[in-house]
């Protein structure tokens, strides 16, 4: 084991973005540096580097800025092919790791697998797939493409043609294909969900590729549950994440916004979330005009540091996830996990494989506010029922356990 | 000179009713030397009783001296004409008759001609009547057609064309053919050119409209600047409905005439610069000259056959006969001439990767609108260990890429370590120019010919299928399955059939395409008639015996049949392999049988070119 020289690939430094696929790698990271490993963390960045290099360091010289950019987000090619055949084919000459772990491709470019292959043919790849890329051509998402959102079961060449008609059955035949040959490359998948297994398993990826191994928290002393005024209610909800079209923060909106009124005076919302002022203006719109509707109801605080979960934990006794795609297995379920509080989620995909309904959660049916506000208007509010719930939250897979699991595989 | 003046002439005027059965009158009206080496003698014989006369001349007695002709043997041209002034003068009121004649004899030149040692003979059985000639006088133009107005249209014509199959082109040359002003012929018969398309040393593409409701015309050439001249365009071109020009010249034709007008003249003779007049003669031996001011075609042929085609009705019912004598000969005119002006192609070859030493086969692919395919391939073949033995020539056919697939391709081999070459000809060759061009750089003696939008399904293919075509009988091509990205049929071998909508024209076919392969019991090895391009195993010694794939198919199509055809013939045969299997992502412009714009009509001559030659082969193929 300690003979490994592990080279981490991320698509961003969690310094520059906290994205749970860019923390779960960093995190990986230090938990290898910790343990003694010889390791380097090799993040993309957008930010211009001095005098045009490809690489610059960040917080230490393990940590390894890349200066790159994809050039196709269809075929994920990248934007300046030297950077992989010259800069990262002699990286990776000097460094001669290995394992190479990927936690993604995209912003980089999927030539970087097939670079580790021809460059160091016995190095062992590693890829963990945060969401469906390769399989949906939207983002990755497996959500069609308009305004209804509606849900994708299944991608082929015909149907993805559908959802993009600027582009042909034949194009999405060769995307496959092409990413496709890439994958082959690789020796093993990690997948933080079974859910997301499944996709790739019907897509045709060989199931014995692939591996779940669930992100890993820091661990931390779950707080307290937060402290109840004689006769108050569990009604303190709060949302952590993006607020985009995706992660369906108007759905809860409405949800709280369809409660009967003497509800409506015992429960408070806090969104701990940003990216509003990005998204389109009808999007804008709808948000905003909720928000107005709802009033003192909801505190939108905006983005938050890492190091502020807990505090932010503490103060709320639901965490809800009304996303209206899939997901795999975000971030705030574990977190949630790990500070013991329990989550209200969509009864889709991911969520339905890491909350279990009545047990250590509450499901809604997706994208139904009515199904949300019911909920929240039933027993929810309980304590007696709120203790029964967080009692059975089992504290989620620490980093160095979840570390462990990855040097098994390596 | 008029016969109509000279009415005292015709001697007793006699009633029809009291006709006998004789040659009652003859008389002679003109005796005159036409262009100095014929005789024209005209006139008319009253003969009711009798269907028919014969007219002749003879020496008065023996033939005079050796240079004047035979008249026992030389061949007199004769044409009967309607003289309705005849019939006024004697009465009758039967049925039109001819009672008029025109000879004509040729003479040699610069021999004196005495009309007292000639007589015209008219029998009819044993009847006789020799009559006397008159002094031969030199015959204008002029004159010559002004004898002839008491005659029908159409026996104007024939004389036209008795003088013009005579004289040749020598007539439009006539000294003294009357000449009237522009406006003054603009009253009877209009016209105007739109294109009018020189192709040197081949002919001239000319097209708009013209106007002679009344039929007018006997004849209108076009006339190059050293006097060479076209044939009769009025018999040979191509016309249409154009309800435009009938509506802006109203009652000058009738509701049915066709004013469109388009040709291909050919003039093997044409200089690139030459001065081109057109002639018109009328009927009435009006000669009206105009000079064309040409388009010299070029290289760029698209603007060009566009004009070609774009009144050509695939739809017509004398559609084949219009392919045949206009629209081909056009599009194989502009065709050959931008092959001859285009320079010899540049030979540019770079190699990606390392060389594969004597290699076991070369694939050669062209690539043209798209060089994405280049990395579609590489990223499969990167894994096919056959690929350590193939030569593999990608022909960029599409100069407008250059500049942009060079990096790519540098790029590319960086990252996908199958060695490849790139073959450049610094211009487009087109699909069967550009196979033909890669083959030259081929070092093995096995060719694979691809198209750059297959995809094989699993490494090995290429060993396998020659493998599989060990052993096959007398081998032309072998080709495999080719499926769509659904999997579905594109190809299981082509065959032909007759197109019923496009004149019985025999079009290629791939049975079976678009359907699931189990309902199509696909076999293992299967004679085919033909096998498509996009992938095609051949022996290089076998594809250069027949010169490849031909180059004058335009645009590309049906060179692949043509290969299997040329090879057919030769007897080999032609296989497909139904258990190898390979996607052919084949795009949807190229059906374009389903609009009709030039490039189907393109498609439709190169059908069309493709039956004539291999009509009969395939008549045997499919029957």
């Amino acid at each position: 084991m300690s003979e490994q020289k592990i080279l981490i690939v991320s698509h961003g430094h969690p310094d520059h973005s906290k994205g749970g696929a860019e923390v779960a790698a960093y995190n990986l990271f230090k938990e290898y540096e910790r343990q003694g490993l010889d390791t380097i963390f090799l993040a993309r960045t957008d930010q211009p580097s001095h005098g045009g290099s490809a690489f610059s360091t960040i917080n230490s010289d393990r940590e390894i800025l890349f200066h790159t950019h994809m050039s196709d987000f269809f075929l994920f090619q990248s934007g300046n092919k030297k950077h992989i055949w010259q800069d990262f084919r002699d990286l990776l000459e000097k460094y001669r790791p290995t394992v190479v772990h990927l936690h993604h491709y995209i912003h980089m470019g999927l030539e970087m697998i097939r670079e580790v292959k021809n460059t160091l043919p016995d190095t062992r790849i590693i890829v963990t797939l945060h969401e469906y890329l390769a399989i949906c051509a939207n983002n990755g998402q497996m959500v069609k493409p308009g305004k209804q959102m509606k849900l994708c079961y299944k991608s082929s060449p015909t149907d993805c043609a559908r959802c993009f008609p600027e582009r042909s059955a034949a194009d999405f035949f060769l995307r496959e294909k092409y990413i496709k040959s890439i994958f082959e490359l690789v020796d093993k998948f990690i997948s933080p969900s079974h859910f997301l297994i499944d996709r790739y398993k019907q897509w045709g990826i060989p199931e014995e590729k692939m591996v779940m191994i669930e992100n890993g928290q820091p661990e931390v002393k779950a707080p307290a549950p937060r402290p109840l005024a004689e006769g108050e209610v569990r009604g303190r909800f709060a949302f952590f994440g993006q607020i985009n079209p995706f992660k369906g923060v108007d759905v809860m909106l409405e949800a709280f916004n369809l409660l009967p009124d003497d509800i409506k005076g015992k429960v408070h919302l806090d969104i701990h979330g940003a990216n509003l002022e990005i998204q389109t203006p009808e999007f804008q719109e709808k948000i905003n005009k909720l928000l107005d509707d709802l009033g003192d109801l909801v505190t939108l605080h905006g983005s938050y540091e890492s190091h502020e979960i807990g505090r932010l934990m503490e103060q709320a006794d639901w965490v809800i996830i009304p996303s209206v795609w899939w997901e795999n297995s975000p971030m705030v379920i574990q977190e949630a996990y790990n500070h013991g509080r329990p989550l209200i989620a969509s009864d889709i995909g991911g969520m339905v494989e890491k909350i279990k309904d009545s047990v250590n959660g509450i499901h809604f049916r997706a994208r139904g506010a009515t199904s949300l506000s019911a909920k929240i208007a039933s027993d929810t509010l309980d304590p007696e029922f709120w203790s029964s719930i967080s009692a059975k939250i089992k504290p989620p897979l620490s980093v160095s356990k979840c570390a462990n699991l990855h040097l098994d595989i390596y | 000179m008029l016969n109509l003046k000279k009415k005292h002439r015709f001697g007793n005027k006699r009633s029809g009713l009291e006709a006998t059965n004789g040659i009652e009158q003859v008389w002679v009206d003109v005796c005159g030397v036409l262009a100095e080496r014929y005789l024209l003698v005209q006139g008319w014989a009253y003969h009711p009783g009798l269907e028919d006369v014969d007219f002749r001349l003879m020496y008065l007695g023996d033939r005079p001296n050796e240079d004047v002709p035979d008249l026992k043997v030389a061949d007199v041209h004769c044409i009967r004409t309607t003289r309705l002034d005849v019939n006024r003068q004697f009465g009758f009121r039967g049925e039109t008759r001819l009672w008029g004649y025109c000879l004509l004899i040729e003479w040699p030149e610069g021999v004196d001609v005495n009309h007292e040692e000639m007589r015209l003979i008219v029998s009819a059985g044993d009847e006789q009547k020799v009559c006397d000639l008159k002094p031969f006088t030199g015959l204008s133009g002029d004159n010559l057609f002004g004898h002839c107005a008491t005659w029908r249209s159409e026996e104007k014509l024939a004389l036209f064309n008795m003088l013009h199959g005579l004289l040749g082109d020598q007539v439009y040359e006539l000294q003294g053919l009357r000449t009237v002003s522009d406006g003054e012929i603009r009253a009877q018969i209009n016209w105007h050119w739109d294109v009018i398309l020189a192709v040197p040393g081949r002919g001239v593409f000319l097209s708009g409209w013209m106007l002679d409701g009344e039929r007018e015309l006997a004849a209108m050439v076009i006339r190059t600047g050293d006097g060479c001249y076209s044939q009769n365009l009025l018999g040979k071109s191509a016309r249409y409905a154009r309800s435009d020009v009938l509506e802006a010249f109203p009652g000058k034709a009738p509701a049915n005439y066709k004013a469109g007008f388009y040709a291909w003249v050919p003039l093997p003779h044409l200089m690139e610069r030459s001065g081109l007049e057109v002639i018109m003669l009328t009927k009435q031996g009006v000669k009206i000259s105009f000079p064309l001011q040409q388009t010299i075609a070029r290289e760029d042929i698209t603007f060009a056959s566009q004009q070609v085609l774009v009144n050509f009705n695939v739809r017509s019912r004398d559609y084949r006969k219009v392919m045949r004598e206009h629209i081909g000969p056009a599009l194989k005119a502009l065709w050959e001439n931008r092959r001859a002006l285009l320079e010899e192609p540049q030979e540019e070859i770079l190699q990606f990767g390392g060389t594969v030493q004597n290699p076991r086969r070369s694939v050669i692919v062209p690539l043209y609108g798209r060089y994405d395919f280049l990395l579609h391939q590489l990223a499969q073949f990167n894994n096919d260990p056959d690929m350590a033995e193939t030569e593999l020539i990608y022909v960029l056919d599409d100069p407008r890429l250059y500049e942009e697939f060079i990096p790519f391709c540098y790029d590319t081999a960086q990252l996908f370590p199958v060695p490849f070459k790139v073959a450049y000809a610094g211009r487009n060759l087109g699909y069967a120019g550009a196979n033909n061009f890669g083959a030259r750089f081929a070092t093995s003696d096995k060719l694979v010919l691809l198209n750059s939008d297959i995809i094989p399904s699993e490494p090995g293919w290429l060993s396998r299928i020659e493998e599989k075509s060990r052993g096959l009988e007398a081998v032309g091509v072998v080709a495999p399955k080719l499926v769509f990205e659904d999997g579905t049929i594109q190809h299981l071998g082509m065959s032909f059939s007759r197109s019923a909508e496009f004149g019985n024209l025999w079009l290629n076919e791939h049975p079976g395409k678009g359907k699931p392969e189990w309902l199509l019991g696909v076999q293992s090895v299967v004679e085919a008639p033909a096998v498509t391009g996009a992938c095609m195993f051949i022996s290089r010694t076998l594809y250069e015996s027949v010169g490849g794939l031909d180059e004058t198919y335009v645009l590309g199509d049906f060179e692949d049949s043509d290969l299997c055809l040329k090879l057919r013939k030769a007897g080999y045969r032609h296989y497909v392999l139904g258990d190898e299997k390979l996607y052919h992502l084949e795009r949807q412009s190229q059906n374009l049988f389903e609009n009709h714009d030039w490039k189907f009509k393109i498609t439709l001559y190169n059908a069309w070119q493709h039956t004539e030659r291999w009509g009969d082969l395939i008549e045997e193929l499919v029957a």
